[in-house]
């Protein structure tokens, strides 16, 4: 067997959100632990293509008609809330605690409105569908108004003109960016002490005595708790670690729609059509950008399954026309498939249990919305680990906060100046879409990215319209001036995405030998 | 004998007329048609006989910030001979200082054009 | 730094921006500043190594940085302040230039500016081509940089989408590098750019071109291994039945220039929904007083001469309103009518001379091009790719009726 690499006390496996979330609650404890991903970079699976919202109330009562579609048909509108399980909890007590973290971790977000606005009869009867149940489940999901005609165009000015009414909430969604929580998590947990490895794909499990070995693309680990936190991938690793799963998973994709910057004052917040089972019409103000999503939940039989096909960008785009008359194909900057994760034993909850053949081998897989409940989850997780014997000593120099890699964009030119004095690399702008400046980039690297996917999620350069026409080719010549490594060595994502192929002259020169 | 007919396209104007040009076995020309102008003709039967470029490409440059230099062929070379061109160019270094014009390859593979820097080489 | 007011200052420097600085200190400027962003001036040009510049300004057959350097020199020996490495991040109405770079953020209130700059492709994002999201689909630009001035080569077996001038020049380039190029696939019937590029880049190496035809699936998860091209019919639909896979590690894209100008937009510049560029007029000032505009960054050019002509005189103009001098009255609307797809300048004074540049909607031959009823001009052939020049003279323009404020420019068939 080969020399582990490591030794700790517990692996997470899984740089999503959730995996993200328990390093970061158990770096508060003296614990040695690692998180593994297999991607090149945090956030590679559902993290990185989720909508990206923290949300509670009114679209939580929609995401409950919207998912009903899981259920028997025929499922009344009152069992559609469940009111014991895991997911619900997490998700009621996890909202309020968002605020104080998103600030402790200094991670960028927005409470934008929600509208749910209705035009035709069928419509209007959804609409109400949603208000009753709303009203029934009372507290935080009744908390909201509906609003007429009128006042509908003072929040939301160019929504489709015929709508009739609407339902407005105006804090029951906090936008932020997916990548960023899960980065920003992890940063603090290494901050404590504890590290990550990526591109560390687990390829198996093994006991040893006392211990477990997690076999990585990067080396084993010897360990005592697996956290697995693999979400879509979660019944592989499982199976890993024994057999005995009495659950399987599914998977449901849909497309998504970015818009240019030029388009972003079209709307203020999210603004939707009712939630019908499985299906979902929605235009959303996401950060400087506008981000469509309309669409149905099309099953596919694989997690990776995030292939874009153009006939549903088009239909997207028709229905997000119905919301926003003034939306346009051409403003389109990217689009993107994500997969949605359910288990099939229980659609309504999550996994959150002991293997049942391995009682250090604890499951977390997470149904959607995932990001909601994940600080309530993480401490559920923390406790279990503990009941299965794995010690929590409290460090007394937990620190919790995090700052951000500065945004140039966002700051005044005299913070901007003080930056420069300081760093002159801040005054080097590298991407002009989204005004990223060299300084920024060394920090991502520095705080561990290694690829050009990796620092566009940390730094946002290549994001915007030109997605990297013009920054892409310094980026990855800063990539490689930073790892020390060949510029053709340089990744897209993981390590089988190469940018280049070759140097000039290289093919040249191998012909010739050929001939030779 | 028989009677060969190559179709060129003029490039002398927008037009681009498709000038045919007729030869016999041993490529004497026998007729051109289809231009609108003596230039055009004159391209075509020159394009016919031996179709001559400009080769633009870089070289290796090392000890600079840049990672190449750009060069050119200051003449026209055969078409044919591009690639052997090509080969030989990839095998060259140079260094730091060049400017524009100076000579990189004297007279290349013997065709009677030289290699010359197009653009300027700092250290 | 000199501390008196910069009287010019130019936002970028290719071509275009270099020939207006070079002009506004022709023209009597004292102080010009030209502000690039990347590490040298010249643009385009540097990573355009081919020939075919300077044919119409120079009457000689330049390669892009051999034409650059005539202008660099210029730049140099005419007193021009450069800023290399400079960010231009705001632009106001009132003409406040807020830059960045390694000193520090600094707002300039020069007397005029002219914004040069320049274009950016399209991607991928933008054009929605079924598949996942691999390594190794370039645009076609961002591959010539890699290819002519990095040293890189992002594949060894290609297939290009478009073939416009640019797609093709990077056809032979990279076949002359060693690298396969597999297929130019092609949307319309006919090839998009230069006759010249046509012959000269893919005939004369067998390139394999697919007209009428698109990419409809870019296969590989992580780095492209294949594109499935597709026939299209007469309403641009991939014919089914029509699919063919290639193998290939790289795409690269050629679908596009679109005028930089989020810096005129935040000035409040009026921009033309057809060119992607600012509304000029026969001065190339825009509708914010002062400001100046030229190049690519107006409308996508392909001949670089062009672009120094129309750089040369927003510089003149410039320096002229730096110095005081008022504008003039612009009257009468040029509008693109049947056949054309737009007309810079989009408004003049109908008073002097002026140069009309103009793009047809579709190819023909034999047509004749008119301008209002005050002109008519025979040409024997005409291509969208193809820009076309047209000069009106005052006399012709002595035949507008008093009344009329626009002149619609047509180009059909002879009838
Ligand atoms: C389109 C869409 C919209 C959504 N919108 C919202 C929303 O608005 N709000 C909300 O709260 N939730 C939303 N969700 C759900 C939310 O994104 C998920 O619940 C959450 O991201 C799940 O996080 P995770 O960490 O459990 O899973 P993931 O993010 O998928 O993380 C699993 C990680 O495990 C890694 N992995 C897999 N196999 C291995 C292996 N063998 N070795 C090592 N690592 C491995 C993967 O690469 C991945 O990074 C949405 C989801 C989708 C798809
Ligand atoms: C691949 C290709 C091949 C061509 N081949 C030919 C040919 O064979 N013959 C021919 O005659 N013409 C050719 N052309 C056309 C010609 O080269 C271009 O039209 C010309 O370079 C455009 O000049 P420009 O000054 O408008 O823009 P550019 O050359 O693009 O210059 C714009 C400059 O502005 C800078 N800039 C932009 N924004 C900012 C900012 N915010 N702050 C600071 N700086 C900024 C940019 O960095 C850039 O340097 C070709 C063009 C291309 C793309
Ligand atoms: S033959 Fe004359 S008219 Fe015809 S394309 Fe050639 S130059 Fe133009």
């Amino acid at each position: 067997m080969d020399q582990p690499i490591l030794e700790t006390d517990v692996v997470i496996i899984g740089g999503g959100v959730t995996g993200a979330a328990i390093v970061r609650e158990l770096s508060r404890y003296q614990l040695r632990m690692v998180l593994v991903e297999k991607g090149g970079e945090l956030s590679a699976g559902q993290t990185k293509v989720s909508l990206g919202n923290i949300y509670t109330g009114l679209n939580l009562v929609g995401s409950m008609i919207l998912k009903s579609v899981l259920l028997p048909p025929g499922t009344p509108l009152t069992e559609l809330y469940h009111r014991n399980t895991l997911h619900t909890k997490w998700c009621e007590e996890g909202f309020k605690e968002w605020e104080s973290v998103l600030t402790e971790l200094d991670i960028k977000h927005r409470y934008v409105p929600l509208t749910i606005i209705a035009q035709g009869d069928n419509q209007i009867k959804n609409l109400e569908k949603i208000r009753d149940l709303g009203r029934q489940l009372g507290g935080r999901y009744a908390d909201f108004e509906q609003i007429g005609r009128e006042e509908i165009f003072t929040r939301e000015s160019n929504v489709n003109p015929e709508v009739r009414t609407a339902l407005y909430a105006a804090r029951h969604v906090i936008d932020i960016f997916p990548p960023e929580v899960a980065i920003a998590l992890v940063e603090n947990a290494v901050e404590n002490g504890c590290r990550f490895l990526l591109n560390a794909e687990v390829v198996g499990i093994s006991q040893s005595g006392l211990h477990q070995i997690v076999h990585t693309r990067r080396g084993s680990i010897k360990t005592n708790f697996i956290v697995n936190a693999a979400c879509g991938w979660g019944d592989k690793i499982c199976d890993m670690a024994g057999g005995g799963r009495d659950w399987g998973l599914q998977y449901k994709k849909t497309v998504m729609i970015i818009l240019d910057t030029r388009c972003k004052g079209l709307v203020h917040g999210m603004v939707r059509w009712p939630n019908v089972p499985g299906r979902l019409d929605l235009v959303q103000r996401r950060e400087d950008n506008i981000l469509i999503e309309c669409g149905t939940y099309d099953p596919t039989d694989h997690p990776d399954d995030t292939y874009t096909i153009r006939e549903d960008v088009i239909k997207s785009m028709t229905v997000a026309k119905t919301l926003i008359p003034s939306l346009s194909e051409k403003d389109i900057i990217n689009t993107f498939t994500g997969v949605r994760v359910f288990n099939t034993r229980n659609v309504e909850d999550h996994i959150v249990e002991f293997h049942p053949a391995n009682k250090r081998f604890l499951n977390v897989i997470i149904r959607l919305p995932g990001i909601i409940g994940t600080l309530p989850m993480a401490r559920h997780v923390a406790g279990m680990l503990e009941e299965a014997g794995c010690k929590l000593i409290r460090k007394n120099d937990f620190c919790p906060h995090r700052t951000a890699i500065p945004r140039f964009r966002d700051l005044s030119d005299d913070m901007r100046n003080r930056m420069i004095r300081d760093d002159s690399r801040y005054g080097h702008v590298v991407c002009r879409c989204e005004t990223v400046t060299e300084g920024q980039i060394v920090e991502a690297i520095r705080r561990g990215a290694s690829t050009e996917e990796g620092i566009r999620m940390r730094t946002r350069a290549g994001m915007g319209r030109c997605k990297g026409g013009f920054c892409g080719p310094r980026v990855v010549k800063i990539l490689a001036r930073e790892l020390n490594i060949a510029v053709e060595e340089v990744k897209k994502r993981s390590l089988d995405s190469p940018l280049l192929l070759c140097k000039s002259k290289e093919l040249l020169l191998r012909s010739e030998k050929g001939i030779a | 004998m028989t009677k060969h007919v190559s179709e060129i396209i003029c490039i002398v104007c927008p037009l681009a007329c498709r000038v045919s040009v007729a030869a016999d076995d041993e490529r004497h020309i026998l007729e051109v048609d289809g231009f609108q102008c003596k230039k055009g003709k004159e391209y075509a039967v020159a394009e016919y006989r031996s179709p001559m470029r400009v080769l633009t490409t870089t070289v290796i440059a090392t000890k600079s910030r840049h990672a190449l230099l750009p060069v050119r062929t200051n003449r026209v070379i055969p078409r044919g001979k591009l690639i052997n061109c090509m080969n030989y160019l990839a095998k060259i270094k140079v260094k730091p200082p060049l400017k524009a014009g100076d000579v990189i390859v004297r007279n290349i593979l013997n065709l009677g054009s030289d290699i010359i820097a197009v653009g300027t080489l700092l250290d | 730094m000199n501390s008196a007011p910069i009287d010019v200052l130019v936002i970028g420097s290719g071509p275009a921006g270099m020939a207006a600085a070079i002009q506004a200190r022709k023209s009597g400027s004292e102080r010009v500043l030209l502000v690039e962003r990347a590490e040298e001036l010249g643009g385009l040009l540097s990573q355009c190594i081919h020939n075919g510049f300077g044919l119409i300004y120079f009457s000689e057959d330049m390669t892009g940085p051999e034409y650059g350097q005539k202008f660099i020199e210029k730049v140099m020996d005419s007193k021009i302040e450069v800023l290399l490495e400079t960010m231009v991040l705001r632009l106001t109405a009132d003409r406040k230039v807020t830059l960045c770079n390694r000193n520090g953020v600094q707002t300039l209130a020069p007397k005029s500016v002219v914004l040069t700059m320049g274009c950016r492709e399209r991607a991928r994002e933008s054009i929605v081509i079924s598949g996942y999201r691999p390594a190794g689909i370039f645009t076609a630009g961002t591959a010539q940089r890699w290819v002519n001035i990095e040293g890189y080569l992002p594949g060894k077996e290609i297939v290009i989408l478009g073939s416009g001038d640019v797609g093709m020049i990077m056809a032979r380039r990279l076949t002359l590098e060693g690298a396969r190029v597999k297929a130019v696939v092609e949307i319309l019937p006919y090839i998009g750019g230069l006759i010249r590029n046509e012959v000269q880049c893919i005939y004369d190496f067998n390139i394999p071109v697919l007209l009428e035809h698109t990419i409809s699936n870019i296969h590989g998860i992580q780095r492209v291994n294949g594109v499935t091209v597709a026939r299209l019919d007469q309403d641009k639909n991939p014919i089914p039945g029509t699919e063919k896979f290639i193998e290939c590690d790289t795409l690269l894209l050629s679908v596009g220039l679109i005028p930089e100008n989020e810096l005129s937009f935040m000035a409040g510049v009026d921009l033309d929904p057809i060119t992607g560029g600012p509304i000029v007029n026969e001065r190339m000032e825009t509708n914010v007083s002062g400001i100046y505009a030229a190049g690519n960054c107006v409308h996508v050019n392909d001949l670089v001469d062009n672009v120094t002509l129309e750089g040369e005189k927003a510089g003149q103009n410039a320096a002229e309103y730096a110095s005081g001098k008022a504008s003039q009255e612009m009257r009468i609307k040029l509008e693109a009518g049947e056949n054309v797809r737009y007309v810079v300048p989009q408004m003049i004074t109908g008073k002097r001379e002026v140069t009309i540049r103009l793009r047809v909607k579709e190819p023909g031959r034999d047509v004749i091009l008119r301008v209002g009823d005050i002109m008519a001009k025979k040409l024997k052939v005409v291509k969208p790719s193809e820009m076309l020049n047209l000069i009106v003279s005052a006399k012709h323009l002595k035949e507008i009726k008093k009344r009329t404020d626009k002149l619609v420019m047509s180009c059909q068939k002879e009838s």
